[in-house]
């Protein structure tokens, strides 16, 4: 049997374990709304766990990382020092999250929001922005695990089929048994790709250089400028201070204000597990480490890889690896695909309908979970349709989509501890915020001292949403008190 | 310690945590040597700073439990 039938296998045989486990694992949610988005508020610790740690590192991670790590070297580092520090204001934020959601039935981050200030227009341009932050996301996602796919059966499955394949399987989960499936699969996953990354990481400078400190003496010797922050661009000029610790602030505000991790939150049966959730974080992303020595050790590979992010499957399979090992390095990095992947589509389905469709028609419960289903299969569509595009320059708009992620920050923040915002200061905040990222987004070089459109956008939508809401009426103090609680200020 | 001495405690760590993995507080920390278990040292730094955003949750959720009081 050829290698590469072997590896085929391998995959074909985690492919068909995930779909059992999203299938079947587990207990059931009830057929409601609340059961299917928020998993009847009932998730334990591990499910939590799993479903907040793969959620976050996606493909990007699994591929990107050591891309980083190879091309740009240090500045790869700041993934490893916004994730946790962007966990723990959840420490907080997530209770208080969670307890509303109880409360007020919100499963989802816009519905949060609309609740404290109540706005058609308010909701319609948060199911934009979260759909014109999360397709990009999805595509890549879809992207990733096509390209993997493709080069470790050396082309017997093309692209466009592993894609389709690997979402095939995503989609028929989440239709069946929405975010149950997302946790369950997740787990699973989760608990794969952390295997994967600690082996490779360990076994390939083994193997290759006799060692970690040896790598890293060797790369110190021949490649400095590689080592010490803030690394390179992807052009391989110095990066500057200001983009690096920019992109830790913006990814920081962003990270939880991702729609499809916020309103994990709803999920969680109690408190405790969130908090406890935000406590262990750091041992998930404790995995990034392994993952970027993968990246190191192509430095000094004699071969290069037609692209960065291809250093990962390109050395696995350059090194005479096992096809074992090949297998499973695949199945890992479709794992960190997927496990993101599952959450987005979910994520994006139960936005558009709970907070796009729902405030203008009456819908029953059971139109809503039938709407959701179709979207589901809408978006994935949509998502892979732009993966098939090569030319479509989506990586790109996935990182300005974290400049327009993390301008939810203050809207959310000013919905849950200050009294005294009001429906149009928000509004007039979120959408100069927004405004201000996409167009330096979009025209790069006015950027002053390199720092992140994100950060300029909040510069600016701060200042608009205090100044509007301290020029509009107050709300009424009752409205406000089921939000603010008793802990808020103003 | 009080319970609201750990609070405040814990968020000034978190602040001053957040600080060193940024411009200008890894500047004094960003070198390559000596290797700490085969890694660069601002490599290690930075893993150690991640590690400690758990341990000072966990120190406020321990002090926060044996007070009773969320």
């Amino acid at each position: 049997m050829a290698r590469w039938q072997i590896v085929s296998g391998i995959i074909a045989l985690y492919l068909l374990v995930t779909l059992c486990v999203g299938l079947f694992a587990g207990r059931r949610s009830t057929k409601s709304v609340q059961g299917f988005v928020a998993g009847d508020r009932n998730f334990g610790f591990w499910a939590f766990y799993f479903v907040t740690g793969a959620s976050v590192y996606s493909a990007f991670a699994f591929l990107g990382g050591p891309g980083w790590a190879y091309g740009r070297g240090a500045a790869a580092f700041y993934i490893l020092s916004y994730g946790a520090l962007g966990m723990a204001p959840w420490y907080w934020i997530g209770p208080r999250v969670a307890d509303l959601g109880r409360r007020l039935g919100f499963v989802t981050q816009a519905q949060l929001i609309v609740g404290r200030f109540p706005s058609r227009a308010l909701s319609v341009l948060i199911v934009s922005l979260t759909l014109f932050a999360l397709v990009p996301y999805i595509t890549l996602q879809m992207r990733g695990a096509g390209i993997v796919i493709e080069a470790v059966t050396e082309g017997h499955v093309p692209l466009a089929l592993g894609a389709a394949l690997a979402y095939a399987i995503v989609v028929a989960y989440v239709l069946g048994r929405g975010v149950t499936a997302v946790a369950w699969t997740n787990t699973f996953q989760g608990v794969f790709m952390l295997i994967i990354a600690w082996t490779l990481g360990i076994y390939l400078p083994l193997h290759l250089y006799g060692g970690v400190t040896s790598m890293f003496e060797g790369i110190s010797a021949q490649r400095p400028e590689l080592l010490a922050v803030p690394g390179l661009t992807a052009e391989g000029e110095p990066w500057t201070w200001g983009g690096y610790t920019t992109a830790i602030l913006v990814s920081l505000i962003g990270l939880q204000m991702w729609p499809h991790l916020f309103m994990k939150a709803f999920t969680a049966r109690d408190d405790d597990i969130i908090r406890k959730t935000t406590i262990l974080f750091p041992t998930f992303q404790l995995f990034l480490v392994p993952v970027f020595i993968i990246g190191f050790a192509g430095v000094l590979f004699p071969e290069r890889p037609p692209a960065d992010d291809f250093i990962l499957p390109f050395m696995v399979l350059r090194t005479e690896l096992p096809p074992l090992v090949v297998g499973l390095f695949c199945a890992g990095a479709l794992s960190a695909s997927m496990s993101t992947g599952d959450a987005l589509l979910h994520g994006a389905a139960s936005v558009a309908v709970e907070d796009g469709i729902r405030p203008f028609a009456a819908l029953t419960d059971q139109q809503q979970r039938r709407i959701m289903r179709a979207l589901i299969v809408a978006v994935g569509a949509i998502a892979y349709a732009l993966a098939l595009d090569e030319r479509s320059s989506l990586v790109g708009l996935l990182l300005g989509s974290y400049g327009i992620v993390c301008q939810f920050a203050p809207t959310v923040l000013a919905a849950l501890f200050w009294r005294r915002a009001t429906t149009a200061g928000a509004l007039a905040g979120l959408l100069a915020g927004s405004a201000v990222a996409v167009f330096f987004f979009l025209n790069g070089s006015l950027k002053p001292l390199d720092l992140h459109e994100g950060v300029l956008g909040l510069l600016v939508h701060l200042p608009i949403l205090v100044l509007v809401s301290l020029a509009t009426r107050p709300q009424d103090e009752e409205h406000s008190s089921a939000f603010v609680g008793r802990g808020g200020t103003g | 310690m009080k319970l609201k001495g750990v609070r405040t405690a814990t968020v000034a760590f978190l602040l001053l945590d957040g600080f060193l993995t940024m411009w200008p507080g890894l500047v004094p920390f960003n070198r390559v040597h000596p290797l700490v278990l085969g890694l660069p040292f601002v490599m290690a730094w930075l893993t150690l700073l991640l590690l400690l955003v758990g341990v000072a949750l966990w120190v406020l959720e321990v002090a926060e439990r044996r007070a009773g009081n969320r």
